[in-house]
């Protein structure tokens, strides 16, 4: 479910927003046309990726011990087992510190190499861009399959460290492909002004340059968080046998029986989901409210 | 006893900065003394911008030194050195609010809260933003921001402000507004001041001395009647306001007039000082401002031609006068005294008062 919802994020903002400034182009020539195939779009993206996503939520209410459509009854007690019993919380806690962790380790690193991935002086540096950017490109099961053969020597399987390297791998590239964009259209005049007033180099750096790309480390941040909770190849392959994600725990309940504690669980990520974009609107209208974002 | 020889601010010595093969900064030398209002005036890409890069600490001299209140700042870190520095583009922290910003450079100094306060408000009425300091920097309009940076700049009390082409991006009526209004910054807190631009008008208003330079190199430094009165050479003459440059070989003289031949065409007489033989080349310019109409018979400092342009600019006319294939000459007349009925098309002939012809190297 998360996986919809972030995948639809991702790759339907851009070019939505591409396609958004066409139409706005083209309203000014034909009018009407625009919005119409604007319109018709937006619905078709509605109904592929978000109206199963929203069918989840009253499916989680159902009386029955099956999944249904349409629900039958109406029963709070599947959402009172994902947040009761031990089965569902203890991975749940699991993954949100995974998430937490693989946030964290992430960001830092890859802010750094998008400082010296635009700022620095590198011999090859497309070359060593691509590079920082590949695991998204290679499929997620070849580098489960390489990072397993990799920690079974280091006998990182089965532990927090080992699950939280893994999801950095995927996660830094996030962050570069973000804070990147970022940094290329940060007004470097601004650091030369913070240096000219008596601020060095650090000072400069947490006074200036982290404050002006933090709307680019939150939404990197954001996407780090859902990738990590949401992602199940690399965790099959390195969770071992005493550790559960949820999603993990989702899987095999889907595998075993099809419960409603399932849909309770998706319910639960969708309303975070929701509430996390919502935030982040907030926090993007009062950067508009004061000129950092235009 | 009084010293009478003020040390300078500012010296550079013999600077010089290369990016490759360029040479940007070439061999430039000056003297900015205590309270004195210096404009680099250059066209673009004439290096004049890169000077101030050095004198700020974000370039370093290829060779050379830049020396402030005596003491050599070459390899001192841009933090280190105490300088002010108005941007072309305001660079104000867009997420910091106005008060913030000003306070900035007082609180990288660990300045006590109650001296920041204190400077701050005094920061905002020198520039008459008093109110203004909970804003943010885009709520501002582009005159108030630039005023922001200059109180910014000033407020840590640098011994040295300088102005990087700070009004370019403000439209005409404002731009000559904050002209006078960092005039009157300077004549109130008479801090020494180097500022940069290509506005050449703007270079007249503002400064005690003006230093033209081009190529990377100071073409001619004095205060601004002096450059424009007396200019060094062709590239100042053109420069600082409009000029008829001329270049002739002498064929004669008597006196302290000598005859000319210009473009191997027109023969002139014209008054010159200095010593010169028979077959020398000379340059000389003569102001549009300086020349006029003459209707009499034949005299010295007279020259004939037609009238291809006559322009209406308010307060003056412009005419374009054509002597021959090579030469045209511009004249400018008070609007007052264009009744004569001049008209495109018509034979004139233009004379010029003997202290006008400007000898150019």
């Amino acid at each position: 479910m998360a996986s919809a919802m972030k995948n639809s994020i991702i790759f339907l903002s851009q070019p939505m927003a591409l396609f958004e400034k066409k139409i706005t182009m083209n309203q000014k020539q034909n009018g009407m046309a625009g919005k119409i195939i604007l319109g018709i779009f937006t619905g078709i993206v509605f109904i592929f990726l978000v109206i199963p996503t929203i069918l989840v939520v009253p499916m989680s209410f159902t009386e029955t011990r099956y999944l249904v459509f349409p629900p039958e009854g109406f029963s709070l007690q599947w959402h009172q087992e994902f947040f009761t019993n031990k089965k569902w919380v203890e991975p749940t806690i699991f993954s949100l510190k995974l998430a937490s962790l693989t946030t964290v380790v992430s960001l830092i690193i890859g802010t750094m190499a998008s400082l010296a991935l635009v700022r620095g002086i590198i011999p090859g540096k497309r070359i060593v861009h691509l590079f920082f950017l590949s695991p998204m490109m290679i499929p997620l099961i070849v580098t489960a399959f390489a990072v397993y053969g990799m920690f079974a020597n280091f006998h990182l399987i089965g532990t927090l460290p080992g699950l939280v390297i893994a999801h950095t791998i995927i996660g830094v590239p996030y962050v570069i492909l973000i804070i990147t964009a970022n940094l290329y259209r940060f007004d470097t005049s601004l650091e030369l002004a913070a240096r000219n007033l008596g601020a060095n180099s650090f000072k400069t750096f947490t006074n200036v340059t982290l404050p002006l790309i933090k709307p680019g480390i939150i939404a990197a941040g954001v996407f780090c968080f859902i990738e990590s909770l949401d992602e199940l190849v690399l965790v099959l392959f390195l969770v071992g046998t005493t550790r559960m994600t949820l999603p993990l725990r989702m899987f095999s309940e889907i595998e075993f029986r099809i419960g409603p504690t399932v849909a309770a669980a998706s319910t639960v990520f969708i309303i975070a989901a929701i509430g996390t974009i919502i935030a982040l609107s907030f926090i993007e209208k009062k950067e508009k409210s004061i000129g950092l974002k235009e | 006893m009084n010293n009478t020889v003020e040390t300078p601010v500012l010296q550079l010595k013999r600077l010089t900065k290369h990016f490759g093969d360029v040479i940007a900064v070439d061999d430039v030398s000056l003297n900015i003394v205590d309270g004195e209002f210096l404009t680099l005036l250059g066209p673009s890409g004439s290096g004049k911008t890169t000077i101030l890069n050095m004198i700020a600490g974000f370039e370093f001299p290829t060779s050379g030194d830049i020396i402030l209140q005596g003491k050599s700042i070459n390899l001192l870190l841009p933090e280190k050195r105490n300088i002010g520095l108005v941007f072309q583009n305001y660079a104000l922290f867009p997420h910091m609010t106005v008060s913030e910003n000003i306070a900035f450079p007082l609180k990288m100094r660990k300045a006590p809260k109650a001296e920041i306060k204190a400077r701050l408000v005094d920061a905002l009425s020198l520039v008459q933003l008093d109110d203004y300091g909970k804003r943010y920097p885009k709520q501002l309009s582009g005159g108030q921001q630039q005023r922001i940076a200059v109180a910014r700049a000033l407020v840590f009390e640098p011994p040295l402000l300088l102005f990087d082409e700070p009004l370019g991006a403000l439209d005409k009526k404002l731009r000559e507004h904050m002209q006078l209004e960092l005039k009157r910054i300077h004549t109130r807190l008479k801090r020494t001041m180097i500022y940069v631009t290509h506005d050449q008008e703007e270079a007249l208003v503002m400064s005690d001395r003006i230093a033209v330079v081009n190529k990377g190199r100071i073409e001619q430094i004095g205060p601004p009647d002096e450059l424009y009165e007396e200019p060094a050479n062709a590239f100042v003459a053109g420069f600082i306001g409009e000029s008829n440059l001329f270049e002739g070989v002498v064929t004669g003289g008597k006196g302290d007039r000598i005859a000319l031949t210009l473009n191997d065409r027109v023969e002139i007489m014209i008054n010159w000082r200095e010593r010169i033989a028979v077959g020398e080349k000379v340059r000389f310019c003569i102001r549009p401002e300086k020349l006029f109409f003459v209707d009499d018979a034949p005299a010295d400092n007279v020259i004939s031609g037609t009238i291809t342009e006559s322009i209406y600019v308010g307060e003056t006319k412009r005419y374009s006068i054509r002597v021959n294939d090579e030469l045209s000459i511009n004249l400018r007349e008070m609007s007052t005294l264009t009744g004569m009925g001049r008209r495109e098309g018509d034979h004139v002939r233009i004379g010029w008062p003997d202290e006008s012809v400007k000898r150019l190297s």
